[in-house]
């Protein structure tokens, strides 16, 4: 429509710009009153009748082909486990201890030995034994599994570790029964029922407890805690790693304070002590505040994901994800940031940290 | 004919279904049929052909989706489904012929321009509307869809976003765009 178009000099129009709204308006009216065409109404039943047939057609032509294979396939499983059982030595199934493992005649003491092979114990004395790497001691309330080369000796239903590196997983000791305890170089473990690592060398080792709760008892007589998460060393050097720390102030708590209104929210840890209903909890958010002391964001950001993979109650999740989103903030990931507070934000509307989010959302200028 | 949408796995006595898929899509079809045309129409400046090809589309598709739109066509009805996939139907249409009739593939596939004539449009000049037609035939897919929901179906930014499946802001470009090349073609829009 050039002799509707503004006049370049004066900016004027010639004459009164139509409403484009109003005509697209007629004709929108005008398509209602004409309607479908009746010609085009009924190609467009004989089409959709055509295609639902030949969806039919389709369907009944991959019938044959589909139970052929499935045929072949349930013949093919028959024989192959026919053939696997007739040829298989007998396979172990029971214990922690790989489903494949060979359970061995030797036994050491009370513990009998399983592996992925005959080789596993090479040296048995005195109730002692070398396990070769990835063998174990299984005993009704203890597996002893060697992730290398260890020499461990077992004293009744105890166990001492002299060299190598081990996992002992322990059933929970029950109400009356004696501690079972792992004795090593410079100090004894008592266990109450848990999964943990221990390495030992010859000037020293240390304890990882992975699950469940420890305590290590030092020669004079002392006593330490041992938390889920945390390595508890001796020998050279003795430092319990969570506690190396205690300057840090602890995430949960500064969590708690951005937030403003967090009460219920305990302190993590004071003096190296948990105050708090999850005991996994707060060894996380310790070892974040130790990787983040240390700079090392990005293993902390790995911890945390990897936490909250895992069921919390609501209040923790909410400080773990918090954390999370302060963690890619100092990391300097501006847009991972974002996206995390935002998800943040849709899963806990009305959470304990709502209003911070939406502080650090506007901040970082999320859209 | 029964209700359309009743499920198909509704009971009578032992569990005989009481409409088949075939029935339902027909049912469907003829509640549904003038709106997904006009639509089609709309966007196919006013092609039959092009609005026919479309509304087949439509409801072939229909019979994939058939049983997952039971829950939602009991809760709302089911002209927003029909809305959406036209909507989105025709605007890949658009794209499509714009990229086809671009100078470059044009010339690399030697066709000529494929501007639809149709009887339609010759009433439309002789009515003063060809202008208007025209005016929006010359507006880049994405905006000219967005505005003439947002003008003609007085459809909101957010709701326009959930249909073309875009984010609000980007919409709102959009929407501002097409009434910036309006304007500039030299008509009046109301104020928002």
């Amino acid at each position: 429509m050039p002799e509707r178009k503004p006049d370049s000099h004066s900016g004027r129009h010639p004459d009164p710009r139509p409403d484009l709204v109003a005509v697209l308006d007629e004709l929108e009216r005008k398509r209602e009153a004409d309607g479908m065409p009746l010609g085009a109404r009924n190609r467009l039943q004989l089409a959709i009748q055509s295609h639902e047939s030949g969806r039919q057609t389709r369907w009944r032509r991959w019938v044959p082909a589909a139970s052929f294979v499935a045929g072949a396939a349930l013949v093919l499983a028959v024989v192959g486990s026919r053939w696997a059982s007739s040829s298989d030595a007998p396979a172990a199934s029971a214990g922690v201890a790989s489903a494949a493992a060979v359970r061995s005649p030797a036994a050491v003491g009370a513990f009998h030995v399983e592996g992925p092979s005959e080789d596993c114990l090479v040296r048995a004395a005195d109730d002692a034994a070398d396990l070769a790497a990835h063998c174990s001691l299984v005993a009704s309330h203890m597996t002893v599994q060697a992730w290398e080369a260890a020499t461990v000796r077992t004293e009744g239903r105890n166990v001492r570790v002299r060299s190598g590196k081990v996992l002992f997983e322990v059933e929970t000791v029950q109400r009356g029964e004696d501690p079972v305890e792992v004795v090593v170089s410079h100090g004894t473990i008592e266990v109450v029922g848990t999964r943990f690592a221990v390495e030992q060398q010859d000037g020293g080792g240390h304890v990882d407890l992975l699950e469940g709760r420890i305590r290590f008892h030092h020669p004079d007589g002392r006593v330490e805690d041992v938390l889920p998460g945390q390595r508890l060393s001796w020998g050279e050097p003795l430092i319990v790693a969570a506690e190396s720390e205690l300057e840090v102030q602890p995430v949960a708590v500064r969590a708690a304070e951005v937030a403003g209104a967090n009460q219920d929210v305990e302190p993590a840890r004071r003096r190296g002590r948990v105050r708090g209903t999850d005991a996994q909890a707060a060894a996380i958010i310790e070892r974040v505040t130790e990787l983040r002391a240390n700079k090392r964001f990005g293993a902390a950001i790995t911890e945390l994901r990897r936490a909250l993979r895992r069921s919390w109650d609501g209040r923790t999740a909410q400080v773990l994800s918090y954390e999370l989103g302060e963690l890619l903030r100092a990391a300097e990931d501006p847009l991972g940031a974002c996206e995390h507070f935002v998800a943040h934000q849709r899963k806990y509307p009305q959470g304990r940290y709502a209003s911070a989010v939406d502080r650090v959302l506007a901040r970082l200028d999320c859209e | 004919m029964s209700d359309p949408l009743a499920s198909p796995h509704a009971v009578e006595g032992v569990g005989t279904p009481v409409v088949s898929r075939t029935d339902r899509v027909e049912a469907l079809y003829l509640q549904h049929r003038e709106f997904v045309y006009r639509l089609a129409l709309r966007y196919g400046s006013g092609s039959h052909a092009w609005a026919e090809d479309v509304a087949q589309e439509v409801f072939v598709r229909l019979f994939d989706v058939l049983e997952s739109l039971d829950e939602r066509s009991e809760q709302g009805g089911m002209e927003p489904w029909f809305y959406r996939v036209t909507t989105n139907r025709c605007l890949n249409r658009l794209r499509a012929e714009r990229l086809r009739n671009a100078a470059p593939v044009r010339w690399l596939l030697g066709r000529r321009n494929t501007d639809p004539r149709d009887p339609e449009r010759v009433a439309a000049v002789r009515q003063g509307l060809e202008q208007a037609s025209a005016v929006m035939a010359s507006l880049p897919p994405k905006e000219r869809v967005a505005f003439s929901m947002h003008v003609l179906d007085g459809k909101k930014q957010i709701e326009i976003a959930e249909v073309l499946g875009h984010s609000k802001g980007y919409v709102s470009k959009l929407i501002a765009r097409a009434e910036e090349r309006v304007r500039a073609a030299g008509w009046e829009l109301p104020d928002a």
